[in-house]
């Protein structure tokens, strides 16, 4: 009984030593083909570097239609705001009563948060002050309406609609915005992008692969002869893939790199009159990038790389190595 | 051990390279494969590390049945057999050195234990002063003994060669072939396939004759 531990423990050394050897051989392995795959970018500049253009190039596109969104859903947002108002405009000679029972009304509406009651006078002054114009507020007949301002409960359009809906049957009530609508269009535009951001990525992904095997082809093509004598002396199939992995994926981030940067130019050299063009409306808006594309493009780009070397990979390796 | 069991290899041709060969070479036991060219030496060398399947037959080493092998295996299968190539199969964007220790590298030893085998293997083969030599910097019959000691390094149970003297002269023909018998002394299983009649009879070594891909002769060791 008492010698069971020691043999155990025997036994657990020795394997753990000869685990030892194999696991530093497996590093040393890992760090020679990633070595490998940078060296392989300056002995054949020229075609990596073109593969790598290329595919920043292919990649930048999907990234600014979903950048492009970004921007959209920004700008939405600055006036998101506006989508849960609502102003109704009372129609003239509503008494206060008339004015209380709406108000009353309105206060047991579950799609009703606040409410605020503008009177003509008030409305003159904020108009005055908003429009700068001089003797505005000393007309004789204030023409603007007694007004009620309405925060919704949320920006749903629904909302809205419902409430639109029931306020038609009110008398007092002449007119409503709904300013919130163009918001809700907005959006939808903005969803569109990025669905047709995630469409292009999924089929310039597929050019990617493409674009990447084809390189990885050649190269293979011209290491045969040492794929093939590695197999004839024991090579694991996985052993002959590593390098190539290597490869396809640091071409396939390169690529990422090089459309994360094409990118970021274009938002840079369009800040500037985009800034200049929202300003001229009043608003304050400056264009960036979603960090999230950018972390897509690298991981995007190094997945991509990887599948294509493990496709085209396995299919030439299985071919040599296998009679 | 190698044993075939009415081995047969047909090509897509319809032509046989192979036809219904049987033999057995016990464990650490040497034999030459004779013939002339096209007998089928190459062909029966090659299904032995399973670079190639037989059509019919078996094909066992070491008591395995090669044809009930997964494509997995195979590596490690051929970490167990050297196999010194007719047309030497040597990568000349490297030295010497690099050359003898990729089968070294391949199953996964440390830079010591690799540096250590392979100044050995050199040694052997009287290549140890050209170790940083290209390729293309050595003679025909320098680059056929980086063949060997590439073959050996790993310390394999089996030995195999396809024509190891093709066009060397006959001192360094007998040379190659005298380190084949040193090897065998210690051992390793030994099956060399050669046309070279007059120089295989100048060894004790029992000769399978082959022609036409069946097994002509069998012929035991000259003394």
């Amino acid at each position: 009984m008492s010698s069971r531990p020691s043999i155990s423990a025997a036994a657990s050394a020795r394997r753990e030593k000869s685990r030892r050897p194999a696991a530093a051989a497996w590093r040393r392995h890992h760090r020679q083909c990633l070595l490998g795959a940078f060296a392989r970018l300056f002995r054949r500049p020229v075609s990596a570097w073109a593969t790598i253009l290329v595919l920043g190039i292919v990649l930048s596109l999907p990234a600014l239609v979903m950048t492009l969104g970004h921007q959209i859903e920004r700008v939405g947002s600055i006036w998101m705001a506006d989508a849960a108002r609502m102003d109704l405009y009372l129609a003239p000679g509503t008494s206060d009563d008339e004015r209380a029972a709406l108000r009353d009304w309105l206060d047991r509406q579950s799609t009703v948060a606040k409410q605020r009651l503008v009177p003509p006078d008030a409305g003159l002054k904020a108009l005055t002050e908003r429009l700068r114009i001089e003797g505005f507020d000393s007309l004789e007949d204030n023409p603007l309406p007694w007004v009620i301002e309405l925060t919704l409960v949320d920006t749903r359009l629904d909302t809205r609609l419902t409430l639109a809906e029931a306020l038609r049957a009110h008398s007092a009530v002449a007119e409503f915005s709904t300013g919130g609508d163009w918001i809700e269009r907005l959006e939808q535009i903005r969803m569109f992008f990025d669905e047709l951001g995630w469409w292009l990525f999924l089929l310039l992904g597929l050019t990617v692969v493409f674009v990447v095997s084809n390189t990885l082809r050649l190269e293979l093509h011209e290491r045969r002869r040492e794929i093939a004598l590695i197999a004839l002396i024991g090579g694991t199939e996985r052993y002959m893939l590593r390098p190539l992995l290597y490869d396809g994926t640091l071409t396939g981030l390169l690529g990422g790199l090089v459309a994360a940067a094409l990118v970021t130019t274009a938002v840079a050299v369009t800040a500037g009159p985009i800034e200049r063009f929202a300003s001229s409306y009043g608003a304050a808006i400056s264009p960036q990038i979603d960090p999230t594309v950018i972390v897509l493009l690298l991981a995007g780009g190094a997945f991509l790389g990887w599948l294509s070397a493990q496709g085209i990979g396995r299919f030439y390796i299985g071919r040599l190595s296998t009679p | 051990m190698i044993e075939f069991a009415n081995v047969s290899r047909r090509y897509a041709n319809g032509q046989f390279g192979l036809q219904d060969i049987s033999f057995r070479l016990p464990t650490g036991r040497m034999a030459f494969l004779t013939g002339h060219s096209g007998a089928g030496k190459s062909t029966l060398l090659r299904l032995i590390p399973a670079l190639d399947r037989p059509t019919s037959g078996k094909v066992l080493i070491g008591g395995y049945d090669l044809g009930k092998m997964g494509r997995h295996q195979y590596p490690k299968l051929r970490r167990q057999i050297g196999v010194v190539f007719q047309d030497h199969h040597l990568l000349t964007d490297r030295c010497v050195f690099d050359n003898v220790a990729l089968p070294l590298r391949v199953s996964g030893f440390l830079a010591g234990d690799i540096r250590r085998r392979v100044d050995a293997a050199l040694d052997k083969v009287g290549l140890l002063d050209r170790q940083r030599a290209q390729i293309d910097e050595l003679s025909g019959g320098e680059q056929q003994r980086v063949n060997i000691a590439r073959a050996l390094v790993n310390r394999p149970r089996i030995l195999l060669a396809d024509e190891p003297t093709g066009n060397l002269d006959p001192d360094l023909s007998r040379d190659i072939f005298d380190r084949f018998f040193e090897f065998h002394a210690v051992g390793v299983t030994v099956l060399i396939a050669s046309h070279d009649i007059d120089l295989l009879r100048q060894y004790p070594v029992p000769r399978i004759a082959l022609d036409q891909g069946r097994i002509s002769a069998f012929e035991e060791a000259d003394t």
